[in-house]
């Protein structure tokens, strides 16, 4: 297979993800699997990329929910053909997030859009689900060594379990060892500082670079 | 060009096709009286039709014509050539303009006003001849146990609907009623004489707590704070009472005689009018201390001005669902309306209600956020001021935003859906709100629409994100009321009536257009206008409605939008701006 048929697959699978085909997107990365392209390069030079344009995308208004998720959603059933192809050093490494929509709260939409995002980036993303009592995020963020907790509020009314797990991270003298970073509809910069919290992201895509910002990642890629 | 003609003036005119009947006679006989602002509420601008060249009825003219040869000039617009008669205005009392108002029978109301005869010489002791003249009992009160300073002859004895007396008044005194809707933007208040139960007038007042946040939620909020349930309430309070003095002296009557008030509100609002702490609504399960219905004397609720005062606050539901959906449902069943209803009082928080043959109610209430009302919006106008007010596309193919203004500051919520509705008529953004290519895109790509270019070229232009803001408010409001449907298993109804003042302005047929209505067809749309103040009067006017209310807020069931997964499901779907049928 020439080099140009292979550099136009991955565009095509670009556009596939880019465009929400997960069917089609599977099939042409099974194809560049058995082709025996590395599996690194179909993540940055295709799944990653459409990702990215659909971010852009998405904050101008261009794509909306739907056409994000359905994007997040080809992207995974690309990922999950070149995930076992990888090695090792290239799957783990990079830092532990602990993400979860607070407690009183059954949201999942948006948590589950960053959690995506976050992955898409390389992270390892420990996703707690809904409902998510305050001293759990803290528990599981020791336990996996987390650098950052992610907590997610879609309710003005559950907004204040944010600040609870800030408050118990002071009252542990914990503080210091995460960074915590708050989103949902109803959360503001403004509520993030009122509460200490250390980022506040817009939405999926600001998450990401706010996250790559407290690692001190700021710039790459 | 259909053409109209006006009797029994014998006016002819041409006029442009799917013009409003009332705008035709309005542009010859300016007199034409439209007292409220041709919302479908009032019924003064009822005309009978000779020749019938109207569009099909509203379900507005449903409810308040029946099935007559009549028709509300506001609603009907004219197709054909017509020939329709102008009625000579019967002049009736104090006519609600705010929304629909059905008859209410002054019968059984909360208060009851009895002339007793003193000659001065009693031969019994006087609370005994007191009660057997009001035919009640002694509430152990104040007021009453004043009876010592009865000085004059004739008196009045107050008597609660359960019988007790709660208060004595001067003979020559008026005895006024005022039902109040305690609403998260706007406290309405509708006044009536509580002898006659006559209609005296009505007015409103911007709630004064929305310094502290435009919803409910920034309420919560506030008042977790220290002091904050103090002020919130003292706000409330002020704010009624301001609300009492304004209609009071538009009409030169002393707030002072107001003797009953009914006062309903959605349960934030009114725990904290009561005092009550509202941290419980702030949390899964989301419940407020009070939806029971209360009876108090105003001074223990903290009213100065309407110390005195018999205050009567309905019963809520649950959750957010407060007694002003219970007075809504009130409302639509004075209206007589029967079969499966959809009450949607929409807002900030849209109150959603569904009544299958007044056997079951199921209500819920889903976070619409202000995009509703204009907010977040970069066009977006709050006020009505200076704001276009409705959108629509004309004959030939332009966008034409109403009505004309200089300088107009942005569109009003109510505007904006109109304007959404046109976008896609026009082609200017598909069902997923994608603004399609060839209009302006600035430098980060962002795309935008100018929807109104000023003579002296100042611009208001709509971009792809408010378009989004206002598909995703659209959505939570479909997709609650999808829910509700859903776990009712009904796929059918009757009617829809749309209430709240915001919805007062809505254009149905756009509303449908894009899914914020279900697609139900015009005729069994109702806008009520404000159901819930004026469910409010009905209840302090008429012992059935009271009756009703409690019942209702017994039989309700509450569904929790929040706790229910397959909700954001439902709300993606809702996104999409097209029409959702319901038979």
């Amino acid at each position: 297979m020439s080099r140009e048929e292979i550099e136009k697959l991955l565009r095509e699978l670009r556009n596939r993800v880019l465009e929400g085909d997960d069917e089609g997107a599977e099939n042409i990365v099974t194809r560049l699997a058995e082709l025996r392209v590395d599996p690194k390069r179909i993540i940055e030079e295709a799944l990653t990329p459409a990702m990215n344009k659909a971010g852009e995308l998405y904050e101008v208004g261009e794509y909306f929910i739907p056409e994000l998720m359905m994007a997040a959603e080809a992207f995974k059933a690309a990922f999950n053909v070149v995930k076992p192809l990888l090695k090792t050093d290239e799957t783990g490494g990079r830092a532990t997030i602990i993400i979860g929509t607070v407690a009183g709260d059954i949201h999942e939409l948006g948590k589950n859009l960053v959690a995506t995002m976050l992955r898409i980036a390389g992270y390892n993303v420990v996703d707690l689900g809904v409902n998510v009592p305050a001293e759990k995020f803290v528990e599981e963020a020791l336990k996996h060594g987390a650098k950052i907790i992610g907590l997610s509020a879609l309710m003005s009314t559950t907004m204040v379990e944010q600040r609870k797990v800030i408050e118990i991270l002071e009252k542990k003298g914990l503080r210091d060892k995460f960074k915590v970073i708050v989103g949902g509809a109803p959360v503001t910069e403004d509520w993030a500082r009122q509460i200490g919290a250390d980022a506040y992201g817009r939405d999926a895509f600001e998450a990401v670079r706010k996250v790559r910002m407290l690692l001190g990642e700021e710039g790459s890629a | 060009m259909p053409k109209l003609k006006i009797l029994p003036m014998n006016i002819e005119v041409d006029v442009e096709e799917n013009t409003v009947l009332a705008d035709a006679i309005k542009a010859v006989i300016p007199e034409f009286p439209t007292p409220c602002g041709g919302l479908g509420f009032c019924g003064r601008c009822r005309v009978r039709v000779i020749v019938d060249g109207l569009s099909e009825p509203s379900g507005n003219e449903r409810v308040l014509l029946g099935g007559s040869r009549f028709r509300l000039s506001c609603q009907a617009k004219v197709i054909g050539d017509t020939v329709v008669e102008i009625l000579k205005p019967h002049e009736e009392h104090k006519i609600t303009v705010s929304g629909i108002e059905p008859t209410i029978e002054f019968r059984d109301p909360i208060i009851r006003a009895i002339e007793v005869r003193l000659n001065g010489v009693f031969e019994a002791p006087l609370s005994k001849v007191l009660l057997e003249e009001a035919g009640g009992t002694i509430h152990v009160d104040g007021a009453v146990l004043k009876l010592a300073n009865v000085k004059s002859k004739n008196v009045r004895v107050l008597v609660d609907w359960s019988g007790r007396i709660i208060g004595l008044r001067e003979n020559r005194s008026r005895n006024l009623g005022l039902a109040v809707d305690l609403g998260t933007t706007k406290i309405a208040g509708y006044l009536v004489d509580l002898e006659t139960g006559e209609s005296l007038g009505e007015s409103y007042v911007i709630n004064p707590q929305i310094d502290f946040g435009d919803d409910v939620v920034t309420r919560i909020m506030r008042a977790l704070e220290p002091k904050g349930l103090i002020e919130l309430r003292e706000r409330a309070i002020a704010g009624i009472e301001s609300v009492a003095l304004k209609t009071c002296s538009r009409e030169g009557l002393n707030p002072k005689d107001i003797v009953a008030s009914v006062i309903v509100g959605n349960n934030v609002m009114t725990n904290i009018l009561l005092g009550l702490p509202v941290e419980t609504l702030a949390k899964h399960p989301y419940q407020p201390i009070l939806a029971s219905p209360v009876l108090l004397r105003g001074k223990t609720v903290g009213f100065n001005l309407l110390e005195n005062t018999l205050i009567y606050m309905p019963p809520g539901v649950a959750g957010f669902v407060g007694s002003d959906a219970v007075a809504d449902i009130v409302l639509v069943w004075k209206l007589g309306l029967n079969g499966k209803i959809l009450i949607l009082d929409v807002g900030t928080n849209t109150e959603i209600v569904l009544i299958e043959d007044w056997r079951r109610i199921l209500v819920t209430s889903a976070p619409a956020g202000p995009a509703v009302e204009g907010a977040h919006i970069s066009i977006g106008a709050r006020v009505v001021d200076r704001a276009f007010r409705k959108a629509r596309v004309s004959s030939r193919g332009e966008i034409i935003l109403e009505p004309s203004i200089e300088n107009p500051v942005g569109l009003t919520g109510s505007a904006l859906i109109s304007l959404l509705a046109c976008l896609l008529e026009k082609n200017y953004i598909d069902e997923g709100g994608r603004i399609v290519e060839g209009f302006d895109v600035d430098s980060t790509g962002l795309k935008r629409i100018t929807v109104y270019r000023s003579r002296d070229g100042e611009t208001l232009s709509l971009t792809q994100l408010d378009v989004r803001e206002l598909q995703k408010a659209k959505a939570a409001i479909a997709a609650g009321w999808r829910t509700i449907l859903e776990k009712a298993g009904t796929n059918a109804l009757d009617y829809v009536v749309v209430a709240g003042s915001f919805g007062s302005s809505i254009n149905v047929e756009h509303a449908i257009r894009i899914g914020l209505l279900p697609d139900v067809g015009r005729d069994k749309v109702i806008v009520v206008g404000n159901a819930a103040g004026i469910g409010a009067k009905a209840i302090m006017l008429n012992g059935e409605c009271r009756r009703v209310g409690e019942e209702v807020s017994r039989k309700a069931f509450y569904l929790n939008l929040a706790e229910l997964g397959e909700w954001e499901k439902t709300w993606v779907q809702s996104l999409f701006l097209r029409p959702i049928k319901i038979s």
